[in-house]
């Protein structure tokens, strides 16, 4: 028992300085040797598309088209036997005829189109992603259908949602990011992390690396300022921007 | 031996959640800065009597000082004729000038004195009026120019931080005369005087860091009546022109080191022209190539430790570098077919050259190890034997695009450009004096 309780001491120690080492060198590299923050990089979402789009005329014109009439194919022969064939033995491998399906009716294939266009419409109720108005009766458009976007917030659907958010802060800020002509020939950097409330403005404002020129400091600040309110955060993201923060650099 | 284990896991859990969180961060590039000049109103002075025009005439100077830049706007004076022209600081009504649009406000006041006259000047900086200069300038009539422009300096350090160029000069060769003499002019072309009257062939002027002195070189003949080219040094304050070397061949292309003891130029009484350097106190010299190409046209890095040349080394005259003391000599241009007149700017971070390209020479930049080589005139003459202000935001460089040689000014992008010589005859070799001591 005692030997047991003495092992599992050792064991709980071994292990409790191992995981202190490797937190420990974490920390040291996250202290002198951070890494890199994760770039952001606008991002395309393409979506498939599998029926083609019909335009509304033309289904109306569908409708009332003579469907056309597949000729049956013609059934193959029966072989007949030759009469001057002897009996054959069993061996023989005999032919047979294959048995050809029997053809859909007309009226079968008619109703085959109607549910295909029948789902068509159906289709049509489904609201588009876009915000384009709709079209007049005569050239609306009829999608063909489309994988749904969903409402997931995780994997790409949070990560267009960031990217497109991220876009619109980047552009607000390009808009009034402006410097005299001597102070943009030194081509100083500078990063800032910012936090942003619901509605767009900046809380909280750190440089993570001064440029060394307080001209330059001052008019990232002034950028700050000017571009304000930026854009106000989605709701699935107002969390990260108002405690975490983004960080910006001016220029990259 | 719980209590420590608990500490243990829980200090564990801080450190991985706080290195994931900032390796998570999301990180935005804002992009390139538009730029902005900076708008400075200039409101007339208070200047009682026959102050007047003297006053208006210091104004003007600095007006045209802050415009030959391509940093400022000066808004028309019409916007702000009704608002005070009180200058003290205690008197600036902050509000009444934001609408204005300016970014600073020079006011200033001029009283006449015993010999001349005395400025007391006030910058401003909107929005939030705080006074960035006070400073009292005195002068005799004859130099209210100068006073203009050391006021217009003193404005360039205030809002930028950098020295100004307004009292800074330009040395070169012109031909006015029909033969080759030494001129100098001011930074903006005004001011034109002619130094040497050998009546000769003088070639590539070059500044001492003080601005005291004018090295040069001359074809004149020798004891033995045989052509040579000399160097020789002008001091400006004397007037006197002491030889520096009369060594057989070639004395030619100085270039002063930074602290002024060196003359790093062009030799060839060992053989063929190599790079030397001439020690200014006792004129002894010490070699730095040694290779059976050309080496020619030395040009010291601003610290000191560097010279950039040209040498015909690989075949094609590229352009190197080189340890102060002649060693790791390192190629720094691959393209093109004739690079030659490397010059250093004055901040470090940029060699101008000029290339053979497309039938005629342009001027280029380049890194000073070679890279990122970028045009700055095209198809407009030949552009040659460029050189950088002392703040290194400008260039002069001779061209022919107007057919003779002159002297033009462009700024380091090439967006801007301003032709400094006219009526001199064909200028050629200009080189910019450094900045005047406060």
């Amino acid at each position: 028992m005692d030997t047991d309780r003495y092992s599992l001491k050792s064991a709980l120690t071994l292990s409790a300085a191992i995981h202190l080492a490797v937190f420990g060198f974490l920390f040291l590299k996250w202290i002198f040797f951070p890494s890199a923050p994760m770039t952001f990089i606008p991002t395309l979402r393409v979506d498939m598309v599998g029926l083609p789009d019909v335009l509304k005329k033309d289904l109306s014109r569908l409708e009332h088209l003579p469907l056309p009439k597949e000729e049956a194919p013609a059934l193959p022969k029966k072989a007949e036997p030759k009469a001057d064939v002897e009996p054959t033995s069993s061996k023989d491998i005999l032919f047979k005829p294959k048995k050809v399906k029997s053809l859909p009716s007309e009226k079968k294939v008619e109703n085959q189109m109607k549910s295909a266009l029948n789902r068509i419409k159906a289709l049509d109720k489904i609201k588009d992603d876009d915000d384009t108005p709709k079209s007049t009766s005569e050239t609306a458009v009829i999608r063909g259908n489309k994988i749904s976007p969903g409402t997931s917030l995780s994997g790409e659907a949070k990560e267009a949602i960031e990217t497109s958010y991220f876009e619109k802060v980047r552009d607000q800020l390009l808009e009034v990011w402006t410097l005299p002509p001597w102070l943009a020939r030194q081509n100083l950097e500078a990063q800032i992390q910012v936090t942003i409330n619901g509605v767009g403005v900046v809380t909280g404002l750190r440089f993570i690396k001064p440029s060394g020129n307080a001209q330059f400091d001052e008019a990232v600040k002034a950028a700050i300022s000017q571009a304000q309110p930026l854009p106000k955060p989605p709701k699935d993201i107002l969390g990260l921007v108002g405690s975490q923060g983004i960080l910006i650099g001016f220029p990259l | 031996m719980k209590n420590w284990m608990t500490w243990i896991a829980l200090l564990g859990v801080v450190f991985s959640t706080s290195v994931s969180a900032q390796d998570g961060a999301a990180y935005i590039a804002v992009g390139k800065a538009k730029t902005k000049k900076t708008v400075i109103a200039l409101p007339n002075w208070i200047a009682p009597g026959t102050t007047g025009p003297v006053a208006l005439n210091i104004l003007d100077t600095i007006k045209n000082d802050l415009l030959f830049t391509d940093l400022f706007s000066v808004p028309d004076s019409k916007l702000y004729s009704d608002l005070s022209t009180q200058y003290q600081p205690e008197l600036f009504k902050t509000t009444e000038w934001i609408p204005v649009g300016a970014d600073f406000v020079l006011k200033a006041g001029a009283t006449k004195t015993e010999n001349g006259i005395s400025v007391e000047a006030y910058l401003y900086q909107l929005p939030s009026g705080t006074n960035t200069l006070s400073k009292r300038y005195v002068s005799t009539l004859g130099d209210v120019k100068l006073l203009g422009h050391t006021l217009a300096d003193d404005l360039i350090k205030s809002i930028t931080g950098q020295n100004g160029v307004f009292r800074t000069k330009i040395a070169m060769v012109c031909d006015r005369t029909g033969k080759k003499e030494i001129y100098t002019m001011n930074f903006d072309g005004s001011d034109l005087k002619q130094l040497t009257k050998h009546r000769s062939i003088t070639l590539s002027p070059a500044w001492s860091p003080d601005g005291e002195k004018i090295a040069y070189s001359l074809i004149a003949k020798n004891k033995k009546n045989i052509k040579n080219t000399n160097l020789y040094e002008l001091d400006l304050k004397t007037n006197m022109i002491h030889l520096l070397s009369d060594r057989h061949g070639i004395n030619s292309g100085a270039n002063y080191s930074p602290d002024g003891k060196k003359i790093a130029l062009t030799m060839s009484f060992l053989g063929n022209p190599e790079i030397f350097t001439l020690n200014t106190a006792d004129h002894t010299v010490t070699r730095l190539t040694n290779h059976p190409g050309l080496d020619v046209d030395p040009n010291w890095s601003p610290d000191g430790k560097y010279l950039s040349f040209v040498s015909s080394r690989h075949g094609a005259s590229m352009i190197y570098r080189m340890n102060a003391d002649g060693s790791n000599v390192q190629r720094l241009t691959f393209a093109g077919s004739y690079n030659a007149t490397p010059a250093w700017s004055p901040v470090g971070n940029k060699l101008a050259f000029a290339g053979w390209i497309d039938g005629h020479f342009d001027i280029f930049l380049m890194n000073p190890d070679g890279t990122n080589i970028e045009r700055l005139t095209k198809n407009q003459g030949n552009n040659e034997d460029p050189a950088f202000s002392p703040d290194g935001n400008y260039i002069v460089f001779s061209s022919n695009r107007a057919g003779q040689k002159n002297i033009y000014a462009m700024n380091i992008e090439g967006t801007f450009i301003k032709r400094l010589t006219f009526g001199v005859g064909n200028c050629t070799s200009p080189r910019w004096s450094g900045t005047p001591s406060p």
